[in-house]
Protein backbone atom coordinates (compact mmCIF):
# COMPACT_ATOMS: atom_id res chain seq x y z
CA UNK A 1 0.00 0.00 0.00
CA UNK A 2 1.32 3.17 -1.10
CA UNK A 3 1.85 6.15 1.72
CA UNK A 4 -1.48 8.10 0.75
CA UNK A 5 -3.19 5.27 1.23
CA UNK A 6 -1.35 3.66 4.67
CA UNK A 7 -1.97 8.15 5.46
CA UNK A 8 -5.70 7.47 5.27
CA UNK A 9 -5.93 4.26 7.21
CA UNK A 10 -4.23 6.06 9.91
CA UNK A 11 -6.23 9.23 9.86
CA UNK A 12 -9.47 6.59 10.11
CA UNK A 13 -7.71 4.94 13.38
CA UNK A 14 -7.19 7.80 15.01
CA UNK A 15 -10.68 9.08 14.43
CA UNK A 16 -12.23 5.43 15.75
CA UNK A 17 -10.32 6.56 18.81
CA UNK A 18 -6.39 4.90 18.58
CA UNK A 19 -4.00 6.70 19.88
CA UNK A 20 -1.21 8.08 17.61
CA UNK A 21 1.11 5.45 19.60
CA UNK A 22 -1.26 2.28 18.62
CA UNK A 23 -1.38 3.76 15.24
CA UNK A 24 2.50 3.88 14.55
CA UNK A 25 2.92 0.65 16.27
CA UNK A 26 0.90 -0.97 13.33
CA UNK A 27 3.54 0.33 10.64
CA UNK A 28 7.23 0.08 12.13
CA UNK A 29 8.91 0.23 8.61
CA UNK A 30 6.71 3.32 7.82
CA UNK A 31 6.36 4.83 11.50
CA UNK A 32 8.83 7.90 11.36
CA UNK A 33 6.89 8.93 7.95
CA UNK A 34 3.64 8.30 8.92
CA UNK A 35 4.36 9.55 12.51
CA UNK A 36 5.73 13.31 11.40
CA UNK A 37 2.55 13.44 8.88
CA UNK A 38 0.33 12.07 11.59
CA UNK A 39 1.83 14.91 14.16
CA UNK A 40 0.88 17.19 11.70
CA UNK A 41 -2.82 16.30 11.27
CA UNK A 42 -3.27 16.33 14.34
CA UNK A 43 -1.88 19.53 14.86
CA UNK A 44 -3.98 21.11 12.42
CA UNK A 45 -7.61 19.58 13.93
CA UNK A 46 -6.23 20.88 17.17
CA UNK A 47 -5.33 24.15 15.96
CA UNK A 48 -8.55 25.95 14.85
CA UNK A 49 -10.24 27.26 17.35
CA UNK A 50 -13.79 25.98 18.42
CA UNK A 51 -17.34 28.30 17.63
CA UNK A 52 -17.66 30.16 20.83
CA UNK A 53 -21.55 29.84 22.41
CA UNK A 54 -22.19 33.50 21.83
CA UNK A 55 -20.98 33.30 18.39
CA UNK A 56 -23.43 30.12 17.59
CA UNK A 57 -26.18 32.56 19.45
CA UNK A 58 -25.76 34.92 17.13
CA UNK A 59 -25.70 33.33 13.78
CA UNK A 60 -28.42 31.22 14.90
CA UNK A 61 -30.43 34.64 15.24
CA UNK A 62 -29.32 35.91 12.01
CA UNK A 63 -30.46 32.87 10.52
CA UNK A 64 -34.05 32.95 12.20
CA UNK A 65 -34.20 36.31 10.93
CA UNK A 66 -33.51 35.46 7.51
CA UNK A 67 -35.46 31.96 7.72
CA UNK A 68 -38.85 34.25 9.02
CA UNK A 69 -37.95 36.98 6.17
CA UNK A 70 -37.43 34.17 3.68
CA UNK A 71 -40.89 31.61 4.32
CA UNK A 72 -43.55 35.03 5.19
CA UNK A 73 -42.27 35.86 1.69
CA UNK A 74 -43.54 32.39 0.73
CA UNK A 75 -46.66 32.92 2.76
CA UNK A 76 -46.66 29.91 5.33
CA UNK A 77 -49.54 29.42 7.54
CA UNK A 78 -49.85 31.64 10.57
CA UNK A 79 -49.24 28.92 13.35
CA UNK A 80 -45.56 27.94 11.67
CA UNK A 81 -44.53 32.22 11.39
CA UNK A 82 -45.70 31.84 15.06
CA UNK A 83 -43.17 29.58 16.06
CA UNK A 84 -40.18 31.33 14.36
CA UNK A 85 -41.62 33.83 16.04
CA UNK A 86 -41.01 32.41 19.05
CA UNK A 87 -38.21 30.96 18.48
CA UNK A 88 -36.59 34.23 17.97
CA UNK A 89 -37.84 35.93 21.14
CA UNK A 90 -36.23 32.75 22.93
CA UNK A 91 -32.70 33.16 21.39
CA UNK A 92 -32.63 36.78 22.04
CA UNK A 93 -33.67 36.39 26.02
CA UNK A 94 -31.53 33.49 25.88
CA UNK A 95 -28.70 34.80 24.73
CA UNK A 96 -28.94 38.08 26.25
CA UNK A 97 -28.98 36.27 29.80
CA UNK A 98 -32.81 36.54 30.12
CA UNK A 99 -32.64 34.33 33.47
CA UNK A 100 -31.47 37.53 35.56
CA UNK A 101 -34.55 39.25 36.92
CA UNK A 102 -32.99 40.57 39.76
CA UNK A 103 -32.27 44.45 40.10
CA UNK A 104 -33.36 44.47 36.73
CA UNK A 105 -36.57 46.82 36.89
CA UNK A 106 -34.25 50.35 37.49
CA UNK A 107 -31.40 49.96 35.31
CA UNK A 108 -30.99 52.22 32.33
CA UNK A 109 -29.08 51.31 28.87
CA UNK A 110 -25.08 51.02 29.23
CA UNK A 111 -25.63 49.81 32.85
CA UNK A 112 -24.70 46.58 34.46
CA UNK A 113 -28.40 44.91 34.23
CA UNK A 114 -29.75 46.74 31.00
CA UNK A 115 -30.43 43.26 29.83
CA UNK A 116 -31.62 42.03 32.54
CA UNK A 117 -34.24 44.53 33.08
CA UNK A 118 -35.67 44.62 29.45
CA UNK A 119 -36.25 40.77 29.99
CA UNK A 120 -38.32 41.35 33.27
CA UNK A 121 -40.21 43.94 31.83
CA UNK A 122 -40.72 41.43 29.05
CA UNK A 123 -41.51 39.05 31.70
CA UNK A 124 -44.25 40.34 33.35
CA UNK A 125 -45.89 40.93 29.61
CA UNK A 126 -45.94 37.26 29.60
CA UNK A 127 -47.43 36.53 33.09
CA UNK A 128 -50.36 38.99 32.25
CA UNK A 129 -53.35 37.08 32.26
CA UNK A 130 -55.32 39.25 30.27
CA UNK A 131 -54.27 39.27 26.91
CA UNK A 132 -55.21 42.88 26.25
CA UNK A 133 -52.81 43.98 29.05
CA UNK A 134 -49.81 41.84 27.92
CA UNK A 135 -50.21 43.63 24.31
CA UNK A 136 -49.68 46.89 26.40
CA UNK A 137 -46.68 45.70 28.69
CA UNK A 138 -45.57 44.36 25.24
CA UNK A 139 -46.46 47.67 23.38
CA UNK A 140 -44.16 49.66 26.14
CA UNK A 141 -41.82 47.32 26.62
CA UNK A 142 -41.20 47.99 23.04
CA UNK A 143 -41.13 51.53 23.07
CA UNK A 144 -38.85 51.23 25.98
CA UNK A 145 -36.12 49.40 23.69
CA UNK A 146 -36.78 51.80 21.04
CA UNK A 147 -35.68 54.67 23.39
CA UNK A 148 -33.16 52.65 24.73
CA UNK A 149 -31.38 52.52 21.05
CA UNK A 150 -31.98 56.16 20.42
CA UNK A 151 -30.07 57.05 23.75
CA UNK A 152 -27.36 54.67 23.44
CA UNK A 153 -26.74 56.04 19.81
CA UNK A 154 -26.83 59.37 20.95
CA UNK A 155 -24.51 58.53 23.58
CA UNK A 156 -21.85 56.33 21.03
CA UNK A 157 -22.13 53.49 22.93
CA UNK A 158 -24.39 51.10 20.63
CA UNK A 159 -23.69 47.96 20.04
CA UNK A 160 -26.03 45.06 18.67
CA UNK A 161 -27.07 43.99 21.67
CA UNK A 162 -29.66 46.63 22.28
CA UNK A 163 -30.59 46.31 18.71
CA UNK A 164 -31.53 43.07 18.97
CA UNK A 165 -33.61 43.73 22.29
CA UNK A 166 -35.63 46.51 20.60
CA UNK A 167 -36.50 44.06 17.45
CA UNK A 168 -37.43 41.44 20.19
CA UNK A 169 -39.29 43.06 22.05
CA UNK A 170 -41.53 44.27 18.95
CA UNK A 171 -41.54 40.85 17.77
CA UNK A 172 -42.91 39.78 20.33
CA UNK A 173 -45.49 42.11 20.60
CA UNK A 174 -46.45 41.08 17.14
CA UNK A 175 -46.89 37.33 18.58
CA UNK A 176 -49.43 38.62 21.33
CA UNK A 177 -50.92 40.50 18.40
CA UNK A 178 -51.45 37.75 16.57
CA UNK A 179 -52.62 35.27 18.76
CA UNK A 180 -54.96 37.56 20.33
CA UNK A 181 -55.97 39.53 17.21
CA UNK A 182 -59.41 40.60 18.98
CA UNK A 183 -57.53 41.79 22.11
CA UNK A 184 -55.76 45.15 21.47
CA UNK A 185 -58.49 48.46 20.46
CA UNK A 186 -57.71 50.50 17.58
CA UNK A 187 -55.61 53.28 19.98
CA UNK A 188 -53.43 50.59 20.71
CA UNK A 189 -52.96 49.27 16.91
CA UNK A 190 -52.55 53.04 16.19
CA UNK A 191 -49.45 52.75 18.56
CA UNK A 192 -48.48 49.74 17.86
CA UNK A 193 -48.09 50.52 14.12
CA UNK A 194 -46.23 54.33 14.69
CA UNK A 195 -44.19 52.33 16.94
CA UNK A 196 -43.34 49.86 14.45
CA UNK A 197 -42.82 52.35 11.16
CA UNK A 198 -40.34 54.41 13.97
CA UNK A 199 -38.37 51.35 14.43
CA UNK A 200 -38.06 50.59 10.60
CA UNK A 201 -37.01 54.07 10.49
CA UNK A 202 -34.56 54.02 13.11
CA UNK A 203 -32.91 50.41 11.79
CA UNK A 204 -32.68 52.02 8.28
CA UNK A 205 -30.65 55.04 9.92
CA UNK A 206 -28.55 52.43 11.80
CA UNK A 207 -27.75 50.05 8.67
CA UNK A 208 -25.57 53.45 7.46
CA UNK A 209 -24.79 55.29 11.15
CA UNK A 210 -24.46 52.80 13.86
CA UNK A 211 -20.77 53.05 15.34
CA UNK A 212 -19.66 49.58 15.29
CA UNK A 213 -19.34 47.28 11.70
CA UNK A 214 -21.58 44.27 13.09
CA UNK A 215 -24.38 46.68 14.78
CA UNK A 216 -24.55 48.18 11.14
CA UNK A 217 -24.69 44.45 9.75
CA UNK A 218 -27.22 43.64 12.56
CA UNK A 219 -29.53 46.08 11.55
CA UNK A 220 -29.42 45.52 8.02
CA UNK A 221 -30.66 42.20 8.90
CA UNK A 222 -33.27 43.45 10.98
CA UNK A 223 -34.18 45.99 9.06
CA UNK A 224 -35.33 43.32 6.55
CA UNK A 225 -37.24 41.12 9.40
CA UNK A 226 -39.08 44.23 10.26
CA UNK A 227 -40.75 44.20 7.14
CA UNK A 228 -43.36 41.50 7.69
CA UNK A 229 -44.64 43.42 11.19
CA UNK A 230 -46.82 45.79 8.54
CA UNK A 231 -49.04 43.36 6.68
CA UNK A 232 -50.11 42.21 10.26
CA UNK A 233 -50.67 45.27 11.52
CA UNK A 234 -53.03 46.46 8.14
CA UNK A 235 -55.10 43.07 8.71
CA UNK A 236 -56.32 44.26 12.43
CA UNK A 237 -56.34 47.76 11.60
CA UNK A 238 -58.42 47.01 8.79
CA UNK A 239 -61.35 44.77 10.73
CA UNK B 1 -35.68 8.26 15.37
CA UNK B 2 -35.65 11.62 13.41
CA UNK B 3 -31.91 11.54 11.06
CA UNK B 4 -30.67 14.52 9.07
CA UNK B 5 -32.97 13.21 6.13
CA UNK B 6 -35.62 13.77 8.02
CA UNK B 7 -34.92 17.39 8.93
CA UNK B 8 -33.78 17.95 5.48
CA UNK B 9 -36.86 16.81 4.25
CA UNK B 10 -39.40 18.94 6.53
CA UNK B 11 -37.28 21.91 5.90
CA UNK B 12 -38.03 21.29 1.73
CA UNK B 13 -41.49 21.14 2.61
CA UNK B 14 -41.74 24.36 4.80
CA UNK B 15 -41.08 23.85 8.14
CA UNK B 16 -37.96 25.87 9.09
CA UNK B 17 -37.80 24.78 12.62
CA UNK B 18 -36.14 21.57 11.70
CA UNK B 19 -33.55 23.88 9.75
CA UNK B 20 -32.53 24.52 13.25
CA UNK B 21 -31.36 20.63 13.81
CA UNK B 22 -29.26 21.31 10.87
CA UNK B 23 -27.66 24.24 11.82
CA UNK B 24 -27.35 22.85 15.25
CA UNK B 25 -25.41 19.37 13.31
CA UNK B 26 -23.15 21.28 11.42
CA UNK B 27 -22.47 24.82 12.78
CA UNK B 28 -19.21 24.34 14.36
CA UNK B 29 -17.60 22.25 11.57
CA UNK B 30 -18.46 25.02 9.12
CA UNK B 31 -17.15 27.95 11.52
CA UNK B 32 -13.81 25.84 11.98
CA UNK B 33 -13.35 25.71 7.89
CA UNK B 34 -14.30 29.21 7.89
CA UNK B 35 -12.10 30.50 10.98
CA UNK B 36 -9.63 28.36 9.29
CA UNK B 37 -9.65 29.53 5.71
CA UNK B 38 -9.95 33.26 7.26
CA UNK B 39 -7.62 33.05 10.18
CA UNK B 40 -10.67 35.71 11.30
CA UNK B 41 -13.25 34.79 14.00
CA UNK B 42 -15.49 38.07 13.56
CA UNK B 43 -15.12 37.43 9.66
CA UNK B 44 -16.03 33.32 10.32
CA UNK B 45 -19.35 34.16 12.26
CA UNK B 46 -20.68 36.54 9.42
CA UNK B 47 -19.99 34.06 6.89
CA UNK B 48 -20.96 31.15 8.91
CA UNK B 49 -24.10 33.49 9.07
CA UNK B 50 -24.64 33.74 5.56
CA UNK B 51 -23.72 30.34 4.53
CA UNK B 52 -26.96 28.54 6.58
CA UNK B 53 -29.01 31.60 5.69
CA UNK B 54 -27.85 30.39 1.62
CA UNK B 55 -28.29 26.62 2.30
CA UNK B 56 -31.84 27.60 3.72
CA UNK B 57 -32.97 29.55 1.23
CA UNK B 58 -31.62 26.93 -1.57
CA UNK B 59 -32.10 23.59 -0.32
CA UNK B 60 -35.53 22.68 -2.39
CA UNK B 61 -32.26 22.42 -4.78
CA UNK B 62 -30.81 19.94 -2.38
CA UNK B 63 -31.37 16.24 -4.33
CA UNK B 64 -31.23 13.74 -1.39
CA UNK B 65 -29.03 10.86 -2.39
CA UNK B 66 -27.12 12.29 -4.60
CA UNK B 67 -23.83 13.91 -2.48
CA UNK B 68 -24.07 14.04 1.36
CA UNK B 69 -25.82 17.05 3.01
CA UNK B 70 -22.47 18.00 4.54
CA UNK B 71 -20.97 18.23 1.15
CA UNK B 72 -23.05 20.22 -0.02
CA UNK B 73 -23.16 22.76 2.44
CA UNK B 74 -19.57 22.89 2.36
CA UNK B 75 -19.96 23.82 -1.14
CA UNK B 76 -22.02 26.74 -0.44
CA UNK B 77 -19.07 27.71 2.56
CA UNK B 78 -16.54 27.53 -0.44
CA UNK B 79 -18.58 29.65 -2.66
CA UNK B 80 -19.40 32.05 0.12
CA UNK B 81 -15.62 32.06 0.93
CA UNK B 82 -14.68 32.90 -2.72
CA UNK B 83 -17.13 35.78 -2.42
CA UNK B 84 -15.77 37.40 0.82
CA UNK B 85 -12.22 37.35 -1.00
CA UNK B 86 -13.40 39.01 -4.16
CA UNK B 87 -15.26 41.50 -2.34
CA UNK B 88 -12.53 42.59 0.10
CA UNK B 89 -9.73 45.09 -0.98
CA UNK B 90 -7.15 42.54 -0.23
CA UNK B 91 -6.94 39.82 1.17
CA UNK B 92 -6.19 40.15 5.30
CA UNK B 93 -4.82 38.20 7.23
CA UNK B 94 -4.77 38.20 10.48
CA UNK B 95 -2.25 36.35 12.94
CA UNK B 96 -4.05 33.62 15.22
CA UNK B 97 -3.11 34.15 19.24
CA UNK B 98 0.52 32.03 19.55
CA UNK B 99 -0.45 29.18 21.24
CA UNK B 100 1.94 26.07 22.18
CA UNK B 101 0.52 23.17 20.60
CA UNK B 102 -0.36 19.45 21.17
CA UNK B 103 1.75 16.57 21.40
CA UNK B 104 -0.05 13.34 21.27
CA UNK B 105 1.43 10.51 23.20
CA UNK B 106 5.50 10.08 23.45
CA UNK B 107 5.59 8.88 19.99
CA UNK B 108 4.87 12.61 18.75
CA UNK B 109 6.81 14.19 21.62
CA UNK B 110 9.72 11.82 20.01
CA UNK B 111 8.91 12.03 16.37
CA UNK B 112 8.12 15.59 15.81
CA UNK B 113 7.93 18.77 17.57
CA UNK B 114 4.94 21.17 18.92
CA UNK B 115 4.14 23.50 16.66
CA UNK B 116 2.68 27.29 17.24
CA UNK B 117 -0.82 28.09 15.50
CA UNK B 118 1.25 30.66 13.83
CA UNK B 119 3.39 28.61 12.62
CA UNK B 120 1.10 26.16 11.06
CA UNK B 121 -0.89 28.80 9.75
CA UNK B 122 2.33 30.21 7.98
CA UNK B 123 2.99 26.34 6.22
CA UNK B 124 -0.79 26.59 5.28
CA UNK B 125 -0.65 29.58 3.79
CA UNK B 126 2.39 28.29 1.26
CA UNK B 127 0.43 25.58 0.00
CA UNK B 128 -1.10 25.24 -3.27
CA UNK B 129 -5.43 26.51 -3.42
CA UNK B 130 -6.30 22.91 -3.68
CA UNK B 131 -4.07 21.72 -0.53
CA UNK B 132 -5.09 24.44 1.43
CA UNK B 133 -9.07 23.52 0.81
CA UNK B 134 -8.04 19.87 1.78
CA UNK B 135 -6.80 20.72 4.62
CA UNK B 136 -9.17 22.94 5.70
CA UNK B 137 -12.38 20.77 5.04
CA UNK B 138 -10.45 17.43 6.47
CA UNK B 139 -8.89 18.80 9.70
CA UNK B 140 -10.79 21.51 10.61
CA UNK B 141 -14.28 21.01 9.15
CA UNK B 142 -14.04 17.14 9.74
CA UNK B 143 -14.96 16.38 6.53
CA UNK B 144 -14.83 12.82 5.83
CA UNK B 145 -12.72 11.75 1.97
CA UNK B 146 -16.11 11.27 0.61
CA UNK B 147 -17.36 14.91 1.60
CA UNK B 148 -14.38 16.36 0.87
CA UNK B 149 -14.34 14.89 -2.62
CA UNK B 150 -17.85 16.18 -3.01
CA UNK B 151 -17.57 19.59 -1.93
CA UNK B 152 -14.88 20.13 -4.11
CA UNK B 153 -15.95 18.28 -7.08
CA UNK B 154 -13.03 15.56 -7.33
CA UNK B 155 -12.46 12.19 -6.74
CA UNK B 156 -11.87 10.57 -3.75
CA UNK B 157 -8.39 8.96 -4.89
CA UNK B 158 -7.67 13.42 -5.43
CA UNK B 159 -8.58 14.14 -2.07
CA UNK B 160 -6.72 11.30 -0.82
CA UNK B 161 -3.32 12.41 -3.07
CA UNK B 162 -3.89 16.00 -2.33
CA UNK B 163 -4.02 15.30 1.59
CA UNK B 164 -1.03 13.69 1.57
CA UNK B 165 0.97 16.03 -0.58
CA UNK B 166 -0.55 18.82 1.63
CA UNK B 167 1.15 17.05 4.54
CA UNK B 168 4.25 15.80 3.09
CA UNK B 169 4.52 19.76 1.43
CA UNK B 170 3.60 21.47 5.24
CA UNK B 171 5.88 19.14 6.98
CA UNK B 172 8.67 20.46 4.56
CA UNK B 173 7.46 24.28 4.64
CA UNK B 174 7.73 24.14 8.57
CA UNK B 175 11.08 22.59 8.33
CA UNK B 176 12.64 24.70 6.44
CA UNK B 177 10.76 27.63 8.56
CA UNK B 178 12.45 26.08 11.89
CA UNK B 179 15.86 26.30 10.25
CA UNK B 180 15.52 29.81 9.08
CA UNK B 181 14.24 30.38 12.42
CA UNK B 182 11.36 31.91 11.44
CA UNK B 183 8.58 33.02 13.44
CA UNK B 184 5.68 33.93 11.07
CA UNK B 185 2.50 35.10 12.74
CA UNK B 186 1.39 37.31 9.75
Amino acid sequence: MDTKHLLQECLDRLERGETLDQVLARYPAQREELGRLLVLATSLQRATPKMPEPAKARVRYELHGAMRAHTLGRGIAGWQTWLVRVALALVVVLALGGGTLVAAAETAPGKTFFPARAAFNETRARLATEPEAAIVLHLENAQDRVDDVRALKERGGLNEAPIFLMVGATENLMVALENNPRAANRATLERAQSLAQTERALLQDLKQTAPVERARHNADTLYQLSESWFPLLERLLAR
Amino acid sequence: MESETTWIEQTQRGNPSAFGRLYEMYAERVYRYLVFRTQDAHVAEDLSAETFIKAFQNIRRYRIGRAPFGAWLFRIAHNVLIDHWRAATRRQTVAWEDMALVANGAAARDIAQVFTRAELAWGVAQLTDLQQQVIALRFSGECSIAETAQALGRSEEAIKDAQHKALAALRKHLAVGNLHGSKQTE
